[in-house]
């Protein structure tokens, strides 16, 4: 390409600009034609060394306001009824993220839509019956890897609302958003280092888990239901499950709150496990060094509170049968129902109502001091 | 990397480039390309940005009987440079922090 074929493309494309933008670009890129002919180079390698006409308008739009904001939405795909802008249908959405907000939207006008900033290429297509979206692998410089957040990092996927099969979503230091617009069978979602909000329900397995973000699940029926983070802290509200309900960290705190399962089980190392109004089957709490705290609690059978050195304590809270250790903890609880108590400490005091008919209340701790009492 | 963050390197770079003498485009690319990708496509924004952020002015001189635009930094300009370096240095001792070696436990 020559000199004049290239400046003429750019003056073609670029009708939208002020005159006078438009004349301070073609100045800029006639000097710098020249200064590479001057440099020794022929008028086409001259051209050829500042690259793609495409890639010079571009570059030249990114600086005009107007046009940055179509631009960061650039690459769209646009459907109706689920549909994929090739006409397949899907049925599942897999989403390989790295450090773009996954953000999940119902789509008011039953199109589907996927929406990404140009300076962060990503793929979206339909691959038998998966609406499939990977972030472009191309990484054009390793030399530093800080994460500083850029406010165009969203990856926005707008789907109308209903039920889907399979959700599965990575991403490496994204958040990841779902609101409660949608219903899959399965779901599997993980961020490494970003937080996650998730509201849809599932009615088969649910796994959402975070390595060092936040993770919060909101008014979720799920089949079953497993959470969890290494670092970051735990939230679930609302979760009702028939299924088995498992939450697990090494550091973060676990709260859960308002929320009804078969099988309950929480784990942590030297995070607090907080547990407010909690109905299940069976339930089993354990920490190392973490407080475990529990209020309005109900396990129709079985309740299980294991600790190394952290303080358990319980209220208005009941069992069929309850087995509680820690061996320097203090245990302090109030429960609905007499029981048979059976309680020791090797150290501490030891201060419980006197065993009646019901079910077995085994306390154990060897420096902790043990208080229980019985409301009526 | 991080666009923003390479997106504030470019703009130190360039600066950098008309620090010592009055630059043109060809050879800001020049001098910077060894060090970091950039194109004559990407500096244009980036010459824009920096002169309306008053970072740098614009002059145009004869040169071979054509015009050529350079560029000279300003007070502006030189503070953005001081600003990084003083930002530079914190990172340095968080990345020192991060690969430090592992102390023998002293307290024993």
């Amino acid at each position: 390409m020559l000199k004049n074929e290239f400046l003429t493309a750019l003056r073609e494309n670029l009708t939208s600009l002020p005159q006078e933008d438009l004349e301070r670009v073609l100045d800029y890129y006639s000097e710098i034609i020249d200064d590479c002919m001057e440099d020794g180079m022929t008028e086409e390698e001259a051209t050829a060394e500042i690259g793609s006409v495409q890639e010079a308008i571009a570059n030249v739009l990114s600086t005009n306001p107007e046009r940055a904001v179509e631009t960061v939405k650039e690459k769209t795909i646009v459907s109706a009824n689920g549909a994929s802008y090739n006409g397949s249908p899907f049925r599942s959405i897999r989403v390989n993220e790295r450090e773009c907000d996954v953000i999940m939207l119902p789509s008011a006008d039953g199109m589907t839509r996927v929406e990404w900033s140009e300076k962060l290429p990503h793929t979206a297509e339909v691959i038998e019956g998966v609406l499939t979206i990977r972030r472009e692998e191309k990484r054009k410089l390793g030399l530093f890897m800080m994460s500083f957040k850029n406010e165009d990092a969203r990856l926005l996927i707008t789907i109308p609302a209903g039920e889907y099969s399979e959700l599965g979503i990575s991403t490496a230091s994204g958040d990841v958003k779902i609101p409660g617009d949608f219903s899959f069978g399965t779901v599997d979602v993980h961020s490494a280092s970003g937080d996650i909000e998730f509201r849809a329900s599932v009615s088969g397995s649910m796994r959402v888990k975070s390595t060092s973000g936040d993770v919060t699940v909101e008014d979720t029926d799920a089949g079953s239901a497993e959470i969890g983070s290494v670092s970051g802290d735990v939230e679930a509200e609302g979760i009702n499950t028939p299924g088995s309900f498992s939450l697990k960290t090494i550091s973060g705190d676990l709260r859960v709150r308002n929320s009804a399962c078969g099988e309950f089980t929480a784990k942590t190392v030297s995070g607090d496990l907080e547990l407010d109004a909690l109905r299940c089957a069976d339930c089993t709490g354990e920490t190392v060094s973490g407080d475990l705290n529990a209020e309005g609690l109900n396990a129709q059978n079985t309740l299980r509170f294991v600790s190394t050195s952290g303080d358990i304590r319980f209220g208005r809270s009941d069992a069929g049968s309850i087995s509680i250790r820690t061996l320097s903890g203090s245990v302090r609880g109030s429960l609905r129902t007499g029981k048979m108590f059976h309680c020791t400490s090797r150290s501490g005091s030891v201060n419980v109502p006197a065993p009646t008919e019901g079910g077995a209340c085994e306390v154990s701790t060897i420096s902790g001091s043990i208080r229980l009492s019985v409301e009526s | 990397m991080d666009i923003q963050l390479k997106r504030g390197l470019l703009d130190v770079c360039v600066l950098s480039a008309v620090k010592g003498r009055d630059s043109y485009g060809y050879r800001i690319v020049k001098d910077i390309k060894p060090f970091v990708e950039i194109s004559e496509s990407t500096l244009y924004p980036i010459l824009k940005r920096l002169e309306a952020a008053g970072q740098v002015t614009v002059r145009s001189a004869e040169h071979n009987g054509r015009l050529r635009k350079y560029y000279r930094i300003t007070e502006a300009g030189l503070e953005r440079i001081e600003a990084f370096n003083r930002e530079w240095s914190e990172m340095i001792a968080i990345y020192n922090f991060v690969n430090r070696e592992e102390e023998n436990n002293a307290e024993e």
